[in-house]
């Protein structure tokens, strides 16, 4: 007497662009013959937003929690009035198009902390007084148009470490002597092309323990309030481990994970943007780091 | 599952190895070798015969055979060991593409199924497996060639980094251990709940104190634990387990196993590669021939769920936090990305070699940039710069291995730089091999090139010595040596650099001159003999030795070798042996030896003098000799180089002892009497004389040399009496010499049997060679051997003792000693076997012979006489008492041998009886006058019947007795039929034989008849009737043709039967066929031929 609900898209990456239509299967797996009283497919798109309680305290995070906004919410019947599924397997297909509302902008599909962007499609078959309803939702990605979004121009950038450049914490602490050179290909990057660079220890008095990039995302939601603004960490990726040799360039690569990071998205109530931090870790554990803020678009 | 396919494989490729070697040796040369050796041993043993029966040329049969043979063997092994190495050249070329594996599909479509066979894109595919294996064959064959050379790499390096040193491995993923993570006690509710979630937890857990084989087996459960989470679709439980295994490979101590721990991790990541890759080339319907593509894949065959699992793949791959993880596992599943795009996998492998750059340790590095090229060569990219880019990365970062950070780590585990570097061999040995194999010379030059500028390049060095093809490294050595030995180094010691450069220059002489040796040589060879310590200088000399020999002249060679000796004076130490044997076995294996120098000259005996006293010195003697009795054909004749070879040989000797095994003995014995052999002074008897004089003293313990010594002797002194017909004064002296020499040798040898062949030997040369005084000693010494004969050998004692006898008729009696004195010495000894002693048959045997001796003495004029020699007949000269004395001792002898038939017949021992009966009987009618002698024939007659009497004769011995080959003659068959005839007269109706059985004795004569050569136009049957009528005619006395009563009275008195008239009628009437009252024997032997 068991039913169970599946939705397969047809794309079994599951990423539509905007204006694209979404195509799949609703299947409908019953061990015996079911009743129901019509079976509905949702559409919807939402950001969800959330204070830091670093920002504004526990108490107004609790109670301030920002609406989610929608920016997509579809529905239409797949199975209109009741009727009956037979036993075994059932497929029902439905293609919808992909459209946002006339003001709202569909953003990319973004997880974050403080900040998510998601989108889902929900299917749900109603049934009789006794039964329960069923539903099952399952989430697509959404990628920006080509036509719409940036596209990444070249800016590369040359840095320098020295003693002399970083701001002390502790004034106890003994800098060693060390001069770090190196240059990132690009501050503006296609999120689907690695980030890359290199980065050369031109003489250390210290050992190093490890050379590590460190991709940090800052979250900024705005409200009535103000807004918070966080900066976390998303992934720490070691380029260098030991001792690593002096003079030679060391690259600088790093992919961009999926779903966790999207092109830099501004608007009215929120920020998504990105940093990546450049770390070199002595073998006393001090590190000395390089901050740059970097530009992600989708091309 | 390759693995395993591999293992099967490389069994199956040794296996037909083996196999074709087998086929090999029992082909035809070595059929034609053994047939030839047989051949050989007939030729040399009718040699032997024929030496022996005129006492000329005596060879040791036994000696030479089994020595040629071992030769034989030796040289045949070799050709079996040169077919074995070819065959492994040849056969990864020949090796059979190993059955490509089907995929199950795991979900199968019913419609799908039901549209097989009529599907183009599936028609399109298989199109694509029929054509694929051919046309893919040279490209799986270099990835088949990448794998194997890896294999033997891998085992190679199994096999050499041990370590004795407890290890320790961290995962989440072994059972057992202690747990690092202390749970929290939390209740029960939630603690459930939490365990679902903690399927993957991760209870790392740190296993220590493990040994070598503990630490391999943990590997094989964490492999084992990879594919039981992929069987379960646990794929990240999998990639985990890969990352921890790669993580294993940061820690580099204890350093000796790492190469070790280097090869068991990749194996494992190597089997992720492959599952990851198969099941998105499952996933994607993409059908794998041979565990690769096909031939026309493309990515966009690749169906879109499958890449998007490969892009997966990736994406998780490289947010791996860790490098050097990352880098691995990376390098691990590179293959996939064929899945993704027209990969230009150069690209990812360049970018991978530029990442390592960012791995500190050395070490590790080294290693990692190994896995890359192998992972690299493994791929079918046409273009290899990756290679280029990655050995241009190690020489950046090769000043690592000297920078403090290693320093300051070495000494915290207190490793050795050295030990250190050399963990880095197999690493830059693959890195630099796989270089090599790209075969552009412009590009090894300019890496050669600046292997120069690093600081400290010794370890690149030594892989690029040993890892570049040897045409391009030759013509460079000088150069590297002239840099080697101006320039000091602390990490790789000059020495070893010197000692791989020696290598690669003796394994290819062919070669070798293109490294200019005349400048080669005066930069080594400083370098060489200023080395102190012992140990480097032999390092060096080893590897050096074949390259030196080959370039340089007689003069020189004998300076290195002053040089080695002088170095390990006095005494080298035990561990420096095998080295030293392998500088002997160069100095001998060399191609334009000079043995003439090199043994005439002390320098090497300076350099056995060196080795350790015993064993080990006796190891290198034997390499030299043994190689100089394959390589020297020559007659050997030079006295110093024989005073040498013999000293040589003779330590050899000087080791054997009590405690000395049975083969080595026989081993050695070959090696001396094969020297002996070769020793020839040609026509300088007396030198020879004093070098087997020599020998003899030098081989004391050995008796077949001594045995073969005595052969040598004799036949130099039948040598001699060739070329000198008539012995003067100093040839005679020369001879007797010899026999003397021979009669002292002989006795140290303990075999009696070989002592008494030898003694007899020596005595007929002896007396070929008119020393009669020798001749006599050897004979004493001979006859005195007898009663120490065993009993086992019985043929071949009576054998010789028929050539002792043989002897003894034709060598005279002594003065001093009275008449048939050797004779009379001889049965004296033979008394003593006692008719129930084991050698009782022997005793008679002798006796019989001596008998037939004592009747060949007796006549007039012997059947043979030794020229020059004077024996009995003509000493005596007819002496009545001489003859009169040989006619007692006959008599005597026969007394003896008629009592001993009696005696044995009173102990019921009848088969003896029986058999010494023939014997004798044989004998009477042989040599004895039965005619003159009626006694004699009558006592024939007797023995007959006693023979006959138990019924426990030998019917075949009797068959040899009265054997065909005596039938032939007439008088004897004569006799025969006369004595016969005689029993069946004086017995027929009492016991021993009727009527039938008398017919059936003439039958049996007639069948024992050898074929009719003889007959003369009669036809056979006519010949045999004839000879009975010639029996018959005995008893006829007036010749009518009957015979009658009177006629055999008479006839019976002849044989001292007498008989009753009753006796003689019935016997008439018996034999009487028509009744007329006499016998008519042409009609009795007429009847008794056509019945």
């Amino acid at each position: 007497m068991s039913v169970s609900l599946d939705i397969r898209l047809k794309k079994p990456s599951k990423i539509y662009r905007e204006g694209e239509s979404v195509s799949g299967v609703v299947v409908i797996s019953c061990s015996t013959e079911t009743r129901h009283e019509g079976v509905n497919l949702t559409v919807e798109g939402i950001v969800n937003l959330e204070l830091s309680s670093k920002c504004i305290g526990q108490y107004e995070s609790f109670y301030n929690s920002v609406k989610p906004m929608q920016l997509l919410l579809n529905s239409f019947p797949i199975c209109k009035g009741s009727g009956k599924f037979p036993h075994g397997m059932t497929e029902m297909p439905f293609v919808f198009n992909l459209q946002g509302g006339q003001t709202r902008v569909l953003h990319e599909t973004y997880h974050g902390v403080f900040i998510n962007i998601q989108y889902f499609m929900k299917v749900d078959m109603k049934r009789g007084l006794l039964a329960k309803d069923l539903d099952k939702s399952c989430e697509f990605i959404v990628e920006s148009l080509a036509k719409s979004a940036e596209k990444a121009i070249l800016k590369p950038i040359d840095f320098v470490i020295v003693p002399e450049s970083v701001q002390k914490l502790k004034r106890k602490y003994n800098v060693p002597n060390f001069k770090i050179t190196g240059k990132l290909d690009s501050l503006v990057c296609s999120i689907s092309n690695p980030f890359t660079g290199e980065i050369t220890i031109e003489s250390c008095d210290e050992k190093i323990k490890s050379i590590e990039i460190q991709l940090v995302r800052v979250e900024t939601c705005g409200c009535a309030d103000g807004y918070s603004k966080d900066a976390t960490e998303i992934q720490n990726i070691q380029i260098g481990d030991g001792d690593v040799v002096r003079k030679v360039p060391i690259p600088i690569y790093m992919v961009f994970p999926r779903l966790f990071t999207c092109p830099t998205l501004s608007t009215a109530n929120f920020k998504l943007e990105f940093e990546v931090n450049i770390s070199v870790v002595f073998e006393d554990n001090h590190l000395v780091s390089e901050n740059f803020p970097i530009y992600i678009t989708r091309f | 599952m390759e693995e395993t396919s591999l293992a099967e494989e490389e069994n199956n490729r040794s296996r037909s190895a083996t196999v074709t070697v087998a086929t090999k040796e029992t082909g035809t040369p070595s059929g034609a070798t053994t047939t030839d050796a047989a051949a050989d041993k007939d030729t040399i043993r009718r040699d032997q015969e024929s030496g022996a029966a005129d006492g000329q040329l005596f060879t040791c049969v036994v000696c030479q055979s089994v020595f040629q043979t071992h030769r034989l063997l030796q040289r045949h092994r070799e050709r079996a060991n040169h077919f074995g190495s070819t065959n492994k050249e040849i056969n990864p070329k020949t090796k059979p593409i190993s059955p490509k594996k089907k995929i199950l599909l795991a979900y199968s479509d019913p419609l799908s199924r039901a549209l097989e066979g009529s599907d183009p894109l599936s028609q399109f595919v298989s199109k694509d497996e029929i054509e694929g294996p051919e046309l893919y064959s040279p490209a799986s064959n270099q990835k088949d060639s990448v794998s194997q050379e890896w294999l033997r790499h891998r085992t190679s390096i199994l096999g050499k980094f041990t370590t004795s040193e407890k290890l320790s491995i961290t995962s989440s993923f072994l059972q057992g251990g202690e747990k690092l993570v202390v749970k929290q006690q939390i209740n029960d509710k939630i603690k459930h709940r939490l365990q679902q979630l903690d399927e993957f937890e991760e209870h790392v857990s740190e296993h220590k104190g493990l040994s070598r084989d503990d630490y391999v087996s943990r590997i094989t459960q964490i492999s084992h634990e990879l594919h039981q989470a992929w069987a379960l679709d646990q794929r990240v439980k999998a990639l985990k387990i890969v990352i921890q295994c790669s993580k294993l490979l940061l820690e580099t101590h204890p350093f000796a196993f790492y190469p070790s721990k280097f090869a068991l991790i990749t194996d494992i990541l190597d089997n992720f590669g492959r599952m990851v890759f198969e099941r998105i080339a499952e996933k994607g319907d993409i059908r794998l021939v041979d565990h690769q593509l096909p031939k026309y894949f493309k990515p966009e065959h690749v169906s879109e769920a499958a890449r998007e699992t490969c892009r997966n793949w990736m994406y998780k791959i490289a947010s791996v936090r860790e490098l050097l993880p990352r880098i691995y596992v990376e390098m691990a599943v590179l293959k996939s990305y064929s899945f993704l795009e027209n990969t230009d996998f150069s690209a990812n492998l360049i970018r991978l070699s530029r990442a390592i750059r960012g791995v500190g340790n050395p070490l590790v590095a080294a290693y990692a940039r190994a896995y890359l090229m192998r992972i690299g060569l493994e791929q079918f990219t046409q273009d290899r710069s990756f290679v280029i880019e990655n050995v241009r990365d190690l020489f950046l970062s090769y000043n690592q291995l000297y920078s403090n950070s290693v320093r300051t780590e070495l000494t915290v585990f207190r490793i050795d730089l050295a030990d250190y570097l050399s963990l880095f061999s197999p690493a830059y040995d693959w890195i630099f091999q796989t270089l090599a194999n790209t075969g552009q010379h412009d590009r090894l030059d300019a890496i050669w090139r600046q292997s120069f500028n690093q600081p400290e390049p010794g370890l690149l060095w030594l892989s690029l010595l040993s890892q570049f093809p040897s045409d391009f490294v030759l013509p460079r050595c000088l150069e590297l040596a002239l840099h080697i030995t101006t320039t000091p180094s602390t990490g790789v010691s000059s020495q070893q650099l010197m000692v791989m450069m020696g290598q690669v220059l003796s394994s290819n002489l062919a070669s070798s001159s293109e490294s200019k040796p005349g400048k080669m040589l005066n930069v080594i060879w400083p370098y060489l003999s200023r080395k102190e310590d012992a140990e480097s200088y032999l390092q060096c000399i080893e590897a050096w030795m074949p390259y030196l020999l080959r370039h340089w002249r007689v003069k020189e060679v004998h300076v290195i070798i002053n040089d080695i000796a002088h170095h390990f004076r006095p005494k080298a130490q035990a561990h420096h042996v095998s080295q030293l044997n392998n500088i002997v076995h160069a100095l001998i294996r060399t191609d334009q030896i000079d043995y003439q120098s090199l043994f005439t000259t002390d320098p090497l005996m300076g350099l056995l003098d060196v080795y350790p006293e015993g064993q080990s010195r006796a190891e290198a003697a034997k390499i030299l000799l043994q190689q100089f009795l394959i390589d020297y054909d020559r007659p050997l004749s030079h006295p110093l180089m024989v005073d040498h070879l013999l000293s040589i040989a003779r330590i050899l000797h000087d080791t054997l002892n009590a405690t000395s095994v049975e083969d080595e003995k026989r081993q050695i014995s070959e090696l001396a009497i094969a020297l002996i052999d070769r020793v020839d002074f040609g026509r300088d008897f007396q030198q020879m004389l004093s070098f087997y004089g020599d020998a003899r003293a030098a081989f004391t313990n050995l008796d077949p040399v001594l045995a073969h010594l005595v052969q040598a002797i004799n036949r130099l002194s039948s040598r001699t009496r060739q070329l000198i017909q008539e012995h003067n004064e100093r040839t005679g002296h020369f001879v007797r010499a010899c026999g003397a020499f021979a009669y002292i040798t002989i006795p140290a040898i303990s075999c009696p049997m070989i002592r008494f062949r030898l003694y007899l030997l020596s005595s007929q040369v002896a007396l070929a060679n008119e020393c009669l005084g020798q001749a006599d000693a050897c004979l004493e010494g001979a006859i005195n051997l007898v009663t120490e004969f065993s009993p086992t050998q019985e043929q071949w004692i009576m054998a010789s003792l028929s050539n002792l006898l043989s002897t003894l008729l034709v060598q005279p009696d002594t003065p001093d000693q009275n008449r048939l004195h050797h004779l009379r010495r001889l049965l004296r000894n033979a008394r003593t076997f006692s008719i129930n002693h084991t050698m009782h048959r022997l005793r008679s045997t002798i006796y019989l012979q001596a008998i037939r001796l004592l009747s060949a003495y007796l006549q007039p004029d012997y059947i043979y006489h030794v020229p020059n020699v004077e024996s009995n007949d003509r000493l005596y000269l007819g002496d009545d008492e001489f003859r009169s004395e040989a006619v007692d001792y006959c008599s005597q002898l026969l007394t003896e041998l008629l009592n001993d038939i009696n005696q044995l017949g009173n102990e019921n021992q009848h088969r003896k009886q029986a058999s010494l009966c023939l014997d004798l009987f044989s004998l009477l009618i042989e040599s004895a006058d039965l005619d003159a002698e009626p006694s004699l024939s009558q006592l024939a007659a007797q023995l007959y019947h006693l023979a006959r009497k138990h019924n426990q004769w030998d019917a075949d011995y009797a068959a040899f007795v009265i054997g065909p080959g005596r039938s032939r003659d007439f008088y004897y068959l004569m006799t025969v039929s006369n004595v016969i005839f005689s029993c069946a007269v004086g017995y027929s109706g009492s016991t021993l034989m009727n009527e039938t059985e008398f017919f059936q004795w003439v039958k049996r004569i007639q069948a024992l008849r050898p074929p009719p050569e003889q007959t003369s136009g009669s036809s056979a049957d006519e010949e045999a009737g004839l000879d009975l009528v010639a029996a018959f005619r005995v008893f006829d006395r007036d010749k009518n043709g009957f015979i009658t009563k009177d006629e055999l009275r008479l006839a019976m008195e002849l044989i001292d039967e007498s008989m009753t008239e009753q006796g003689l009628n019935d016997l008439i009437k018996m034999a009487d066929v028509d009744k007329d009252g006499r016998i008519n024997y042409e009609g009795i032997i007429s009847n008794s031929i056509l019945a």
